[in-house]
């Protein structure tokens, strides 16, 4: 016999963006019901993380996105390895794969994204995995044992990250990618350089520019299975990772009128095209708040606070926006790399590129600037000052006067927060120098004359 | 509720504080590990100290996808949970001030905690020209009026 729910608010999807909107209306609205339906078996979990769990660094119980006690402490009912099915938007219920349904005033579709994997002849021949969920991870670790022999394809977060487990697992990797860099969705050529060396350095065979036209069982030879490339060559392996990429996951929507435009279109206040419906996170298209056009922002903080929003909106319909761009932060055998912006535009139009590099540190910084404004960084190791080119960024200073300094010299923060101090550090646990607020630059005297008698007479005055 | 606060027009760039925190935290003597970190500008003469400046709604505890980074709604502290900490400098990618410290060497990140359990921060405590204190924040909003 199935059930019926009913509740207020329904979240379809318990990562990060669904999570952060229990949070978000919790705090505008402590009473009214909240379901989240959770599709997988464990409690949620940091998904990122995930690759902690296949190294064996930790299990799935260390890294819940919140305790087990935060749903009842929050009235939160969470319905468990239970994966939604079906909408029926008529009648504004939820299907469950057990058949039970789930009635809802205002639903959230937080479901993120799955891989996508590419039509590649004979892929059905070998067994293969992929790298997402908490049930992939116990195949994918059944099935790899020392010394084995694992392919790669694809090249991108997801198969870097996988590269670091498996690497630590005592597999060998050789890692294939389509495209001529690796990362290519984030890094320019330059930089792809210094994460493609970085891999080599740890024994990592790495083919770039090559695209896999089949898989076989191998012929004889040390490995039962075999990848021919397009250009002819043959890589035997014993064990097939496909990381080549990530879709929205929308087999939800089939049949509704909810607008799609390869994941699903929101407004500014994550509402969809269809009243009472909200989406949030990997699922949605978004304009891009640099760039300007509608795309994919399948990212943590972009899902955290697009998660928050459409909570916020959920519970009162107050509106807020959120700014999202793309950001990455990652590392490669501990080797930091984080770009925002299209950075992996190599010859970006109408604009300016600085670069800053030092191969034998090695570090990288590349900077895009157009109309005065950052729109792109990639930071290889030296990753310090990020947060405050992420900002600038973000808020569109003006920085054409001060481009050059701030990115040729290793003086960024300064010359930025000169000019821009009142905007960012404008707490309260901070005492700025008047002079500073005046837009002449401000310069304490180290003469011999003077100095003694303005410090003194300064901290006579604290 | 006490905050660090810093003036940096007092600063003069001693590092004191970057190693007093260090030493306080992890038992080094290293001014790269300190949870305050000064930034100094040679040639204009103007030093800043980057330090948490406990934001209201905290961009690095929105990044953080190890949930390692949480805030205290009472107090609005940060509390950093170094054993969920998986080094991915999220934090360091957000936040405006700098604050977030990337210590590659453990691959953790480094977050100030105002000295939690001590009577006064251990940069407060190092700072001999008073460019580091620690206030009550009432009492300053008070003063403003």
């Amino acid at each position: 016999m199935a059930d019926n729910l009913k509740s207020h608010y329904v979240i379809v999807g318990a990562g990060i963006a669904g999570i952060s909107a229990v949070d978000a209306i919790r705090e505008v609205d402590r009473d009214r019901d909240i379901i989240v339906i959770n599709g997988e078996n464990v409690e949620p979990y940091c998904r990122p993380l995930i690759v902690d769990v296949l190294r064996g660094e930790k299990s799935f119980d260390e890294i819940h996105l919140r305790e087990p006690d935060w749903y009842k402490e929050r009235n939160v009912t969470l319905i468990t390895g239970d994966p939604a099915s079906r909408l029926d938007i008529a009648g504004n219920t939820v299907e469950l794969e057990s058949g039970n349904t789930v009635t809802w005033e205002k639903l959230l579709i937080a479901t993120g994204s799955v891989p996508s994997t590419p039509p590649i002849k004979g892929l059905d021949t070998v067994p293969s995995h992929t790298l997402y969920r908490e049930d992939d991870i116990d195949a994918l670790k059944a099935a790899c044992k020392k010394g084995d022999k694992a392919l790669l394809a694809g090249i991108g977060l997801i198969g870097l990250q996988a590269m670091t487990s498996l690497k630590e697992l005592g597999v060998e990797i050789t890692a294939v990618e389509l495209m001529p860099k690796v990362l290519p969705l984030i890094l320019d050529q330059k930089a792809s350089e210094y994460a493609k060396r970085r891999l080599e350095e740890h024994g990592i065979e790495v083919i770039v520019g090559s695209g896999i036209a089949e898989f076989k069982p191998a012929d004889g030879g040390d490995h039962p299975y075999a990848a021919v490339t397009d250009r002819g060559s043959e890589i035997g392996f014993d064990l097939l990772v496909m990381a080549t990429g990530m879709r929205p996951e929308l087999s939800l929507l089939d049949g509704t009128e909810i607008d799609i435009d390869r994941g699903i279109v929101v407004t500014p206040q994550m509402a969809t095209s269809v009243p009472g419906i909200y989406a949030a996170g990997d699922v949605t298209v978004f304009d891009n708040w640099i760039e300007g056009h509608a795309d994919l922002h399948a990212h943590w903080v972009n899902a955290f606070h697009q998660g928050r929003i459409a909570g916020v909106n959920m519970a009162d319909g107050r509106t807020e926006q959120y700014r999202p761009m793309y950001l990455n932060s990652l590392s490669i055998f501990g080797l930091p790399i984080i770009t925002f912006g299209s950075s992996r535009i190599d010859e970006p139009e109408d604009a300016d590129v600085f670069i800053k590099e030092n191969p034998g540190r090695p570090s990288f910084r590349r900077f895009v600037v157009k109309d005065g404004k950052l729109i792109a960084a990639t930071l290889i190791n030296d990753v310090q000052n990020a947060g405050v080119f992420q900002y600038l960024a973000r808020e569109k200073v003006d920085i054409g006067d001060i481009a050059s300094s701030l990115f040729e010299q290793d003086l960024a923060g300064m010359d930025f927060l000169y000019q821009h101090h009142e905007k960012v550090v404008s707490g309260e646990n901070i005492d700025w120098p008047e002079s500073m607020s005046l837009i002449k630059w401000f310069k304490k005297d180290h003469s011999h004359t003077r100095w003694g008698k303005k410090e003194a007479g300064e901290k006579s005055k604290k | 509720m006490r905050r660090i606060y810093t003036k940096p027009d007092l600063c003069s760039g001693c590092r004191a504080c970057s190693i007093a925190c260090a030493i306080a935290h992890f038992g080094v003597a290293d001014d790269s590990r300190g949870a305050i970190q000064i930034l100094r500008n040679p040639f204009m003469g103007f030093e800043y100290q980057a330090v948490c400046r406990i934001c209201e709604e905290p961009e690095c505890v929105a990044a953080c996808m190890g949930i390692a980074l949480t805030r205290d709604p009472d107090t609005g502290q940060i509390h950093f949970d170094e054993d969920r900490c998986i080094g991915c400098w999220m934090c360091t990618m957000v936040c405006p001030h700098q604050a977030a410290i990337p210590d590659p060497k453990r691959g953790k990140a480094i977050i100030c905690d105002q000295c939690e359990g001590r009577d006064k921060p251990a940069c407060v405590a190092a700072c001999s020209t008073g460019a580091v204190t620690f206030i009550e924040v009432e009492d300053k909003v008070g003063a403003e009026g």
